[in-house]
């Protein structure tokens, strides 16, 4: 469980059950993946629209709304116009009824 | 709790685990928990074009609850061993 | 630093929680549990599209139908000054550690820091505003 141990104080991007995307950094976890983030964005990337990136600050997740935590290579990142990059809207992982 | 033994003894594998978003990452196994949630390294998103979301990303952790699928190596996996083993611990559970 | 105590110090502090349910609601914690139970005073609930509001005088959550929540920026730094100084009381007590352990020292709660940062404002719906 201590996996998430590498990723403190990095920063991480978040996707959610609910098929939303967030980024920033990684400042506590606990055995239930509930996550602290500090500096908090979420992404909005669209097939064609325009992007959105909204900061949101100080979050605390739950564990339950969380699907993958990845550390950001910030090298590559910072190279990636995040505006620019569209692609297909998330799926939620929930079942359609 | 013998799937975990199952997936402790694949680390340093490759393996690709399907979400239940679709989402389908490819990676080496570096270390799974109780839960069965899931580190991997060097991880590729299939068809990154569609699903950029996680570039830039090498190393991520997988929550077991979204897991649907997790393919693993053949050659890597011993079925008769499994096979004993899952036997072995339903009769425990009978007991 | 656990999310829980990240929780715990969020008392008085204004917050906004959203539930699974696309729900939000933002408000005052009273109290909460490690269960992720809270309850918040003086609170604005909005519904998932965003269009209908209520006022509630208190509302009780259980932690269970929490997607997230959104705390004042500053709390974090707080909170680790807090730990921090704990830390260094249980360090000088005699007697070494079981002296003054895990106690954030009740009676700083409110000093500093009260009064930081508003209400967070804008309980955004979900995708684009309007």
């Amino acid at each position: 469980m201590s996996a998430l141990k590498e990723f403190l104080t990095k920063k991480v991007r978040i996707i959610t059950t609910d098929a939303r995307l967030f980024e920033g950094i990684l400042d506590g976890f606990d055995n239930s993946t509930n996550v602290i983030i500090t500096q908090c964005i979420e992404r909005l990337i669209y097939p064609d629209d325009e992007n959105q990136e909204i900061k949101i600050g100080l979050y605390l997740m739950r564990g339950t709304n969380i699907v993958c935590i990845g550390e950001i290579d910030e090298e590559i990142d910072s190279n990636i116009d995040w505006l620019k990059e569209h692609g297909q809207i998330l799926k939620g992982t929930k079942n359609p009824l | 709790m013998l799937i975990f033994s199952v997936f402790k003894t694949l680390t340093d594998q490759t393996v690709t685990v399907e979400l239940k978003n679709d989402l389908s990452i490819t990676g080496v196994l570096k270390s799974v928990d109780q839960f069965l949630n899931i580190r991997l390294d060097s991880i590729k998103i299939l068809d990154e074009a569609r699903h950029p979301h996680m570039m830039a990303v090498k190393n991520c952790f997988i929550r077991g609850s979204v897991v649907r699928y997790v393919q693993l190596p053949a050659d890597h996996v011993d079925t008769q061993l499994l096979e004993d083993a899952t036997r072995r611990e339903a009769a425990n559970g009978k007991r | 630093m656990l999310p829980l105590s990240l929780l715990n110090a969020a008392q008085n502090k204004p917050m906004l929680v959203e539930l699974k349910n696309g729900e939000t609601f933002n408000g005052h914690l009273v109290n909460c549990d490690n269960f992720m139970n809270i309850t918040l005073r003086e609170v604005y609930q909005t519904s998932p599209e965003g269009d209908k509001f209520w006022k509630l005088k208190e509302c009780y959550i259980r932690g269970s139908t929490i997607k997230y929540l959104r705390v004042p920026d500053p709390l974090l730094d707080i909170v680790k000054d807090e730990q921090k100084a704990a830390r260094e009381m249980g360090r000088s007590v005699r007697g070494g550690p079981g002296g003054n352990r895990g106690g954030r020292g009740a009676p700083s709660r409110g000093g500093r820091g009260a009064g930081r940062g508003g209400p967070i404002r804008g309980a955004r719906g979900r995708g684009r505003g309007a």
